[in-house]
């Protein structure tokens, strides 16, 4: 059996790494890159953790909520006292690529150094020289750990790096072009997507850091939501995506099929948005070499029975709350209106068994896409509080059976459990409100 | 041709004999029937602005005669759905004796009230005065014309006038048997100077009222016809979207116009004082687009820390300060000293936001010498004189075109999106039309303030209460106003729910601490009273459950003495049912209370699931305006004020975040939608008398109260703090 | 360029693709009978037929509509005499009317699937906001504009 002090320190890695995503992201602008170093904090998304709404740029400050306590980001400015403004070379990549401080003290792996491990020396020195001379200094203290003292323990997570953390830079594989090998790393280093994408081990580890494993970016459910397969599969993953879907999806935050929700949209907000289009390209190069892990059929669409649904209340009780709240944007027919509003029929996000992404999407809807600037032109609005668990339950269950859909249920005690879970006003919130 | 009349014909004598002598004391039944086909009587332009300042044929500022016998009369408040524009010129046509089916209505000019020495009076339409107010002043209009119409026959015939008389637009020399018909008489009645004014009509002497008719605007509003504010269309116009300062009271800083620079379409950035707008050419849409990719910069100061918890806190801590005392009666520290039994509770309301169905908006022209402004005001002379004053112009200048309004609630006559609309014309010299997003409408309303109050009450061995004590901490609309108002007084709709109760307590103190905040506050559909009924119906009803006694007949026992009560309350207890067994999980709960010198008696019928849903299964209202114009349009206003007041009970509240409005739009601030709509009965009990009460307001409050205490009955948890979504009424 | 057919007349539309039907509708035509209360589907206000669907117009892109079939309030009837709209004038629905376009323009369609609804049908299908609360005259003029269809 583990003793006390054991099972404090595990929870401790255990709870951030349910987080790592956080929540109140700003969706800041930040000028078109001007540098390597920009453009590299692009790719890997600095900003999303290190700012909060309405603050500057990489001070810090982003609360992200563990059970045992909330942490939050710093201050990765130039400043010398509250920022890295004293950080050497050395010292920013050992930050960097191994998750250790100036200090010595290790950070928690809501830091996603395990993939930026993968960073080339090129594009480590490029940041550094962007947070070292462009990112303006912002004198802002960091704010304490609310994880309390007794739970603060950080040494086993050097165990952990150990055991999960990996040491080197990526190294192009053979036989690959160099469009894929620059897709490979993008997503595997930088662009850490694994971190939501890729399930998790006991240790909170991610089970596969590259392609090798069929579990690499196979689904993963996270802080309330679940970040489908980005392998090929032909209903849940990107199986039906052409390679231009998944560079629309990335570059303009929608496509026929779908729109980014939950953390996805900081990500294309604060990142993916700003790629060159030969990266996006290069990304989606790779994301379409990753074969599905299971066989799945292709669908058989059905849109007369479902729409003759929605008008007998009595038979399925989900068609009236469709009908009523739903089919004015996503159509009696489940299509939508691509690219604004995405279509529901065949969509892998309500293809997939877990249904939590699209119950917290009823719940919570979403905070806005911004791209190029621009807020996305129509909103999902939340409905918390107009629709019970009942409804939702219903609703949800009517979707995924709809159009030819066939997944499963939703049942309502799986809806009460998010709505619990993603209410600002819960203590035992986990997860807080994406707006 | 006469038009056929569409009402069924409700004399006054059925009223007075059906309200006086049904056991019980009831009614009028309420079975809507107007005539097929949609054939109205008076009319309306569906563009009211289009209504000219002055007309042809006029006898006055108020009514013209065409040769054709045709009756223009103008109407000189604001038509929201409360039907004034359908029941003012009914009472004119009372006096005035013309027929009704050659009414035609029109809004009078605010600009010709600013030119004529107020001629129509004040011409808002709040605090459901818009009938109790000019009541008086209308039918001397009436009056005054008939008298004119009817000295002009006398002159032609040269008779005496008292032996004329008129009726249907006809005046008669009744020895004779001869007939003028108006359209003959008007050119030489609008020369005519009564030497006396007429004495106008009592209630009881009417003829033609009270009586339910087709309310004018009905038909324009179901073909998409009717021009509200926001369907204002000027040749040339541009349209503008506007951010302000989400905190209230914060300044624009800074703003980068770069990003949109280029954009196609965009004709302005006007930064103001306390906002941006953007302004396009084609259509609201791309102002709005546009002005959502602007990342504006505020100064918000202090006020950006408020949330509603410390606000909440604030408040509740203020209750023991040194207050204004609003009423006392006896002495409440003797009688509480000597109870038998003494009660506390404290009652809290929260910041509310009016969101009428229109968002709010203002279409301007403003020119060197003339300003036109198309909005739906509540106010349209409030609307002219701020129009003015924004634009540097003489009042005489300045064109208010009222339109139809889609709900007001209290909250169109602030005029903030007039102004606006003003200092953004200015800078394009454009005419102008700005729109305002549900978002803003709802971020930066006006709001219905949050209120706490502190109850003490000491009961006697009777279960009775004998001292009363009720400490209200709220925000000052009159401040927020700006309407001047001694501080060492109460200001009325601070305690006006509190201080109007009925109740024979005789020992009763009532006081006030006035805390404002960067929030500005509001009237908000039964001022005051939406807040106070439902504490003080709530905590009666908690000295009623405590000491085992009936809340009904406690109510009943307080009102001793008061027959116009007892009456409302009779009824509401008789046709709700109480007393009645319901099944486990339902429970009734009754409310009473005087607003507009109306009383509104309800009982509500609630039943609450296991996972704590509430559904409100049915209201009965009673009410009592003591005189009716058009009772059906009484009738609609109760419909209306129980579901407005069930929004607010259920799910209504504004909720500060860093000194803003947490909620934006329906999806995070509910409404009351058909599904969840009760069944209503409304019951007219008009008392009668010199005193004409309001329509649009008094139903509001005691739903409120009714649904709580229901709640309780069903379930036995209080509820003292609102909305009740935010009680958890889950049984165990 | 995207064209559609509104209340029988062929339009040319051009402007961006992302905007609501509702404001090409207001703005851009000049029908202004179609409202905007909330321009994110929840209030109904904006609610015309597209290909005989009830569709609330504030959330549908124009970029979506080539070729649609538009009818709003304006269209519903040459005189104000289709069934729903002289139920509504029969019951006096409208109050302040601001929401009533939509309100009509969606059970217009509902009675189409609906011939016989019962209360249920109507709580679980009519789902638009009145803030003036007519939603008692509402379900009464529904009956009747159903009695109306039916006879
Ligand atoms: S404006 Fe379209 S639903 Fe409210
Ligand atoms: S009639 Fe006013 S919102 Fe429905």
């Amino acid at each position: 059996m583990l003793s006390g002090v054991k099972t404090v320190a595990w929870s401790v890695v255990f709870g951030l790494m349910l987080v790592c995503a956080g929540c109140q992201r700003a969706a800041l602008t930040v000028s078109p890159p001007v540098s390597g170093g920009d453009y590299a904090a692009r790719t890997a998304d600095c900003v999303a953790c290190h700012s909060i709404p309405g603050g500057e740029a990489f001070a810090g400050g982003l609360k992200m909520g563990t059970p045992i306590g909330a942490i939050y980001s710093t201050n990765i400015t130039p400043d010398p006292e509250t920022g890295i403004g004293k950080y050497s070379l050395a010292d920013f990549d050992r930050a960097l690529r191994q998750g250790i401080a100036k200090d010595g003290h290790r950070l928690y792996p809501a830091m996603p150094y395990p993939s930026y491990a993968k960073l080339s020396d090129a594009d480590v020195a490029a940041l550094y020289g962007f947070f070292m001379k462009e990112a303006p200094p912002v004198h802002q203290a960091n704010r304490k750990t609310e994880i309390p003292p007794v739970l603060r323990t950080r040494w086993p997570l050097a165990i952990w790096d150990v055991v999960f953390a990996p040491r080197s830079s990526y190294a192009a594989k053979p036989g690959h072009d160099t469009a894929w090998n620059r897709g490979a790393y993008l997503v595997q280093g930088p662009g850490h997507c694994g971190a939501c994408h890729t399930p998790r081990g006991l240790g909170q580890q991610e089970k596969a850091l590259d392609e090798s494993s069929p579990k690499y970016l196979a689904g993963a459910e996270l802080d309330g939501w679940y970040a489908p397969s980005l392998r090929g599969e032909v209903r849940t993953g990107l199986g039906a995506w052409s390679q231009t879907d998944i560079v629309d999806f990335l570059k303009h935050g929608h496509n026929r099929i779908g729109a980014p929700f939950g953390s996805m949209i900081d990500v294309v907000n604060n990142s993916t948005s700003y790629f060159s289009d030969s990266d996006i390209q290069a990304v989606a190069t790779y994301l379409k070499s990753l074969p599905a892990t299971t066989d799945q059929p292709s669908l058989a669409k059905d849109t007369t029975t479902t729409a003759a649904m929605m008008n007998r209340p009595s038979a399925q009780p989900g068609g009236a709350v469709y009908a009523g709240y739903c089919a004015s944007c996503h159509g009696f027919d489940g299509k939508g209106f691509a690219p604004y509003m995405p279509g529901l029929a065949g969509n892998p996000v309500v293809l997939h068994d877990n249904p939590s992404s699209l119950i917290n999407l009823t719940l919570n809807a979403s905070i806005p896409l911004v791209v190029a600037g621009a807020p996305d032109a129509y909103r999902m609005p939340q409905f918390r509080q107009q629709l019970s668990d009942q409804d939702i339950a219903d609703v949800l269950t009517f979707i995924r059976k709809g159009w030819g859909d066939q997944a499963p249920s939703v049942t309502t005690a799986q809806v009460a459990k998010l709505r619990k879970r993603t209410d600002p006003a819960s203590d035992q919130v986990i997860v807080l409100k994406m707006r | 041709m006469r038009a056929t009349r569409v009402a069924p014909d409700l004399s006054r004598r059925q009223v007075i004999f059906t309200a006086g002598s049904a056991a019980g004391g009831l009614l009028i039944g309420i079975g809507m029937a107007a005539a097929p086909g949609g054939a109205r009587a008076a009319t309306v332009s569906n563009k009211p602005w289009d209504d000219k300042d002055s007309a042809p044929h006029e006898l006055d500022a108020w009514i013209a005669i065409d040769p054709d016998d045709s009756v223009l009369i103008r109407y000189q408040r604001a038509e929201m759905g409360q039907g004034s524009m359908t029941a003012l010129p009914m009472l004119i046509t009372e006096e005035l004796q013309c027929d009704w089916s050659k009414v035609r209505i029109e809004y009078a000019s605010a600009t010709r009230n600013a030119r004529e020495n107020r001629v129509y009076g004040n011409m808002y339409s709040h605090g459901s005065m818009s009938v109790r107010e000019s009541q008086k002043m209308v039918q001397q209009v009436g009056a005054s014309a008939r008298e004119r119409l009817i000295a002009a026959a006398a002159a032609r015939w040269k008779v005496p006038a008292s032996d004329c008389m008129a009726a249907q637009s006809v005046v008669t020399h009744r020895p004779s048997g001869r007939t003028l018909r108006y359209g003959e008489l008007a050119a030489a009645a609008a020369k005519i100077k009564l030497a006396k004014e007429p004495t106008i009509k009592t209630p009881a002497q009417f003829s033609f009222l009270p009586r339910r008719m087709p309310r004018v605007d009905v038909a324009h509003k179901t073909d998409g016809a009717a021009k509200f504010g926001i369907d204002a269309q000027v040749p040339g116009m541009v349209f503008a979207a506007i951010a302000a300062c989400p905190v209230p009271g914060g300044k624009l800083k800074a703003v980068d116009e770069s990003v949109l620079s280029g954009a196609p379409g965009i004709v302005a950035i006007v930064k103001l004082d306390h906002a941006v707008a953007v302004v396009a050419t084609d259509s609201f849409w791309r102002a709005k687009r546009a002005l959502s990719r602007l990342q504006p910069q505020w100064d918000v100061g202090a006020a950006g820390l408020v949330n509603s918890a410390q606000l909440s806190k604030d408040f509740r801590a203020a209750l023991g300060a040194k207050m204004v005392v609003a009423r006392n009666d006896g002495d409440v520290a003797k009688a509480m000293s000597r109870g038998a039994r003494t009660f506390e509770a404290i009652y809290e309301t929260p910041y509310l936001s009016h969101s009428p169905m229109e968002p709010m908006n203002a279409t301007v022209n403003l020119q060197a010498d003339r300003l036109d402004v198309w909005v739906g005001s509540q106010d349209a002379e409030g609307a002219l004189h701020a129009a003015a004053t924004a634009s540097g112009l003489e009042p005489e200048q300045v064109h208010v075109h009222n339109a139809f309004l889609g709900g007001g609630f209290g909250r169109r006559d602030g005029n903030d999106e007039i102004v606006q609309a003003i200092a953004i014309a200015k800078v394009v010299k454009r005419p102008v039309k700005l729109i305002w997003t549900r978002e803003e409408d709802m971020r930066h309303d006006r709001f219905r303030p949050h209120a706490v109050v502190a109850f003490k009450a000491a009961t006697g061995s009777d279960g009775l209460p004998t001292a009363w004590s009720m400490r209200i901490v709220t925000s000052s609309i009159f401040q927020s106003v700006g309407i001047p108002f001694p501080p060492d007084k109460a200001e009325p709709p601070a305690v006006d729910g509190l201080v109007s109760n009925g109740y024979a307590v005789p020992n009763q103190r009532i006081e006030l601490l006035l805390k404002n905040t960067h929030l500005p506050v509001w009237f908000y559909r039964a001022p005051g009273a939406n807040q106070h009924v439902f504490a003080i119906e709530g905590f009666l009803d908690e000295i009623a459950a405590a000491n085992r006694l009936d809340p009904y007949r406690l109510r009943r026992k307080l009102l001793a003495g008061k027959p116009d009560w007892i009456k409302v309350l009779d009824i509401a207890a008789q046709k709700g049912d109480w007393g009645k067994p319901l099944p486990r999980g339902s429970g009734r709960g009754i409310a009473i209370c005087n607003f507009t010198d109306s009383l509104c008696a309800q009982v509500a019928e609630v039943t609450v699931k296991p996972s704590g849903e509430v559904k409100v299964d049915r209201v009965t209202v009673v009410l009592d305006t003591r005189n009716m114009v058009n009772p059906q349009t009484i009738v609609e206003q109760a419909e209306s004020s129980v579901i407005f007041g069930l929004t607010a009970a259920l799910y209504g509240k504004i909720t500060i975040k860093d000194g803003a409005a947490v909620q934006g739009n329906f999806d995070t601030y509910r409404m009351v939608r058909l599904a969840e709509a009760p069944k209503i009965d409304v019951h007219l009990a008009p008392s009668g008398g010199e005193v004409w009460g309001g329509a649009g307001e008094p139903a509001v409050p005691p739903v409120i109260a009714a649904v709580a205490n229901a709640i309780f009955a069903a379930t036995g948890k209080r509820i003292r703090t609102l909305p009740i979504v935010d009680n958890d009424l889950r049984s165990a | 360029m995207i064209t559609i057919q509104v209340n029988g007349t062929s339009r040319q539309i051009d402007i961006e693709p992302d905007t609501p039907l509702l404001w090409v509708l207001r703005d851009v035509i000049g029908l202004t009978g179609t409202k905007f209360g909330c321009g994110i589907a929840q209030c109904g206000a904006c609610t015309v037929h597209i290909n005989g669907a009830a569709m609330r117009s504030c959330s549908v892109p124009i970029g979506a509509l080539d070729g649609a079939k538009i009818v709003t309030i304006e269209g519903l009837s040459p005189d104000n005499s289709h069934p729903v709209q002289r139920a509504w004038i029969e019951e006096s629905v409208p109050q302040c009317g601001y929401c009533q376009s939509g309100q009509i323009m969606a059970v217009a369609a509902f009675l189409k699937t609906f011939a016989k609804p019962t209360d249920a049908d109507i709580d679980a299908n009519v789902t638009n906001i009145c803030r003036c609360g007519t939603y008692p005259a509402l379900r009464r003029a529904i009956h009747r504009a159903a009695n109306a269809v039916k006879a």
